[in-house]
């Protein structure tokens, strides 16, 4: 910490000893008076004056919070005399380039020291998903009646997990591939179940519960249902972080998350596994299982996604083929830009994943429309065709894209990625 | 931002006494100086508009600089008078201060920083405390001058010593309460 002398001294001391010099040596009482208050400043001012301050203590209430809360960071002094002043400073991401708001304002605060310990709390609107460090605080203690001040820094790294605003979800996008677990996706194969399958007559050891009595009067002989079970999936969260220029990869990748967080919950609120592999200049994973506390994992896995650049050919195959468990669906959160990523995707489904593609754009569609120079509608034409054709191919080996932007409702998105699956495998069958 | 943003902010109403008082001490040493001393309205007009264009700027060290126009031009207007001017020079050295304190804090709140009601009592307690002892010290300066009435080394003497007791007194009064 180190000690300032502030404005205040500067002027007490000037007017207190020009007013008492010209008081004495000129013979004017009038000086004195004039300049009296401000030398009562400087001797109170002075007469408290202390030669060290204590340090504070930072303590963040809160370390998990949605986008819109407030983090509550709290500073703590003992043995310390005067006014202070603190300014909270999140890491550089904690909120948006540029961004200037009145959230920003309950960073800083005033306070009084009072019987020489205080408690100043700032509150800090978190506008941003990510796990950002916020533990760090500027501080300046002003010593009493102001003429000198303490400046300094404290803290410690505090991490805070900002999580994505939750989506409720209508619908959950159906597996073709299921586990032999009960869960709450229609099986094709017949058993116990509730859904309707076929009936066929029966044979000894069927359950009579199973008879349908309907058949059986029109026939002479006894004929039970077959159903279809409910059972559960295993669920692939894979998302793209790989970083393309010239895109607001932030945006990308906070849809991307956002819809993964959705997706998570849904699905492990009906007892499938979920996992997640981040394929980017890092791969990620977290081996699938269900539970609160799987989506704790998946949820700071996914906060902790880091954007890097990264040109080398990795070899994803091998990656994926480790990592994923058989048989699983693999939904892939990206915005099909990288082709190390649109590989990877045929690769697993020519290893028998079931696979559906969300597709994350975060460009603003008016944006596009409201450009006027020809050229560039023409390369965006140029670029639609060509991502046109990426997703051609990815449903020719049966993988569904549907699109996702910013301010489109989920659920949608997934209907439509539901059809476009139903579609793809009539015409793989086909 | 509405009317009644402006009207509930406290900052610039705190802006606007404090430019309210210190343009009426400018009118009033203006007025109160003899013909002879024009340089004493020239000086507190230099010291308003100074402290106007501080205030405008949001520079506390300028508001801090304007104090010495301003007191030089209620000096200069008294040393033509015969007799010392007491009461005015007790009433415009705290009526200056406060203006320079209001002005400050009108500043401070510039930022929007949040703060708590135990900073502004604390606050006003320093500057009522200032003001209180300031206004006891002057007016036993003032008391005493009844016992040599003219402008002498003794007089000023006299208050002097009264001013320095008085605050050591004081200081060592006020000390306990923030230890």
């Amino acid at each position: 910490m180190t000690r300032h002398a502030t404005d205040r001294l500067l002027v007490a001391a000037t007017t207190s000893v020009a007013g008492v010099l010209l008081a004495v040596l000129g013979g004017m009482p009038e000086a004195a008076i004039l300049v009296a208050p401000w030398a009562v400043l400087l001797v109170l001012g002075l007469g408290n004056s202390r030669l060290e301050q204590s340090t504070p203590t930072v303590e963040v209430a809160n370390d998990r919070v949605v986008v819109g809360d407030e983090v509550e960071v709290s500073i703590s002094w003992t043995g310390a005399a005067g006014t202070a002043y603190v300014n909270c400073l999140p890491s550089g991401r904690f909120w948006p380039p540029n961004y200037e708001g009145d959230a920003r304002r309950g960073a800083q605060a005033h306070d009084a020291l009072a019987h020489g310990r205080a408690t100043i709390t700032c509150l800090l609107q978190a506008t941003r998903w990510g796990t950002h460090d916020v533990g760090r605080v500027e501080f300046a203690v002003t010593e009493p009646y102001g003429l000198f001040q303490w400046k300094g820094a404290a803290g410690q790294s505090t991490q805070v997990r900002v999580h994505p605003k939750p989506t409720e979800l209508q619908n959950l996008l159906a597996p073709w591939l299921v586990r032999r677990v009960t869960g709450a996706h229609r099986s094709k194969a017949t058993g116990r179940g509730v859904e309707y399958a076929d009936i066929r007559p029966y044979s000894a050891g069927d359950s009579l519960r199973d008879i349908n009595w309907r058949v059986s009067a029109r026939s002479s002989e006894l004929w039970v249902s077959l159903r279809h079970p409910d059972q559960a999936t295993d669920v692939i969260l894979l998302l793209d972080s790989f970083v393309e220029s010239d895109h607001d990869v932030h945006a990308v990748v906070g849809l991307a998350i956002e819809a993964a967080v959705a997706l998570a919950e849904s699905h492990l609120a009906v007892t499938d596994r979920v996992g997640l592999v981040g394929l980017g200049g890092l791969v990620r994973w977290v081996r699938p299982d269900t539970g609160q506390l799987q989506l704790q994992h998946l949820i700071d896995a996914l906060l902790s996604t880091e954007l890097y650049a990264y040109v080398a050919n990795r070899n994803l195959d091998a990656i994926l083929a480790r990592m994923l468990p058989p048989r699983s669906f693999v939904v892939a959160l990206t915005p099909l830009l990288d082709d190390r990523f649109v590989d990877a995707l045929f690769v697993l489904a020519g290893h028998g994943h079931d696979v559906g593609v969300i597709e994350c754009d975060a460009a603003d569609p008016e944006d596009d429309e409201s450009e006027a120079n020809d050229t560039l509608q023409l390369a965006r034409r140029f670029w639609e065709a060509d991502r046109q054709v990426v997703r051609d191919r990815l449903a020719a080996h049966g993988v569904a894209v549907a699109g996702w932007r910013k301010g489109r409702q989920l659920d949608l998105t997934l209907e439509e990625l539901s059809r476009r699956r139903q579609r793809t495998v009539r015409a793989r069958r086909l | 931002m509405s009317l009644r943003y402006h009207l509930l902010d406290v900052g610039r109403l705190q802006a606007g006494v404090a430019l309210g008082m210190a343009g009426t001490i400018a009118t009033v040493i203006a007025l109160t100086s003899s013909s002879d001393t024009e340089v004493a309205g020239r000086l507190a007009l230099f010291g308003v508009v100074l402290f106007a264009i501080a205030l405008s700027l949001g520079s506390a060290r300028l508001v801090g600089i304007a104090t010495l126009p301003m007191l030089g031009a209620a000096l200069v207007a008294s040393v033509a008078v015969a007799e010392p001017a007491w009461v005015r020079s007790i009433v415009l050295g705290i009526g200056w201060y406060m203006a320079v304190e209001l002005a400050w804090d009108a500043i401070e709140r510039r930022d929007g920083v949040k703060r708590s009601s135990a900073f502004n009592d604390r606050r006003i307690d320093e500057v009522t405390t200032v003001v209180t002892l300031a206004l006891v010290i002057s007016t036993a300066g003032f008391l005493l001058s009844f016992l040599a009435p003219v402008r002498t080394v003794l007089v000023s003497g006299l208050v002097i010593i009264c001013l320095i007791a008085g605050l050591r007194l004081s200081t060592r009064r006020l000390q306990g309460e923030y230890e």
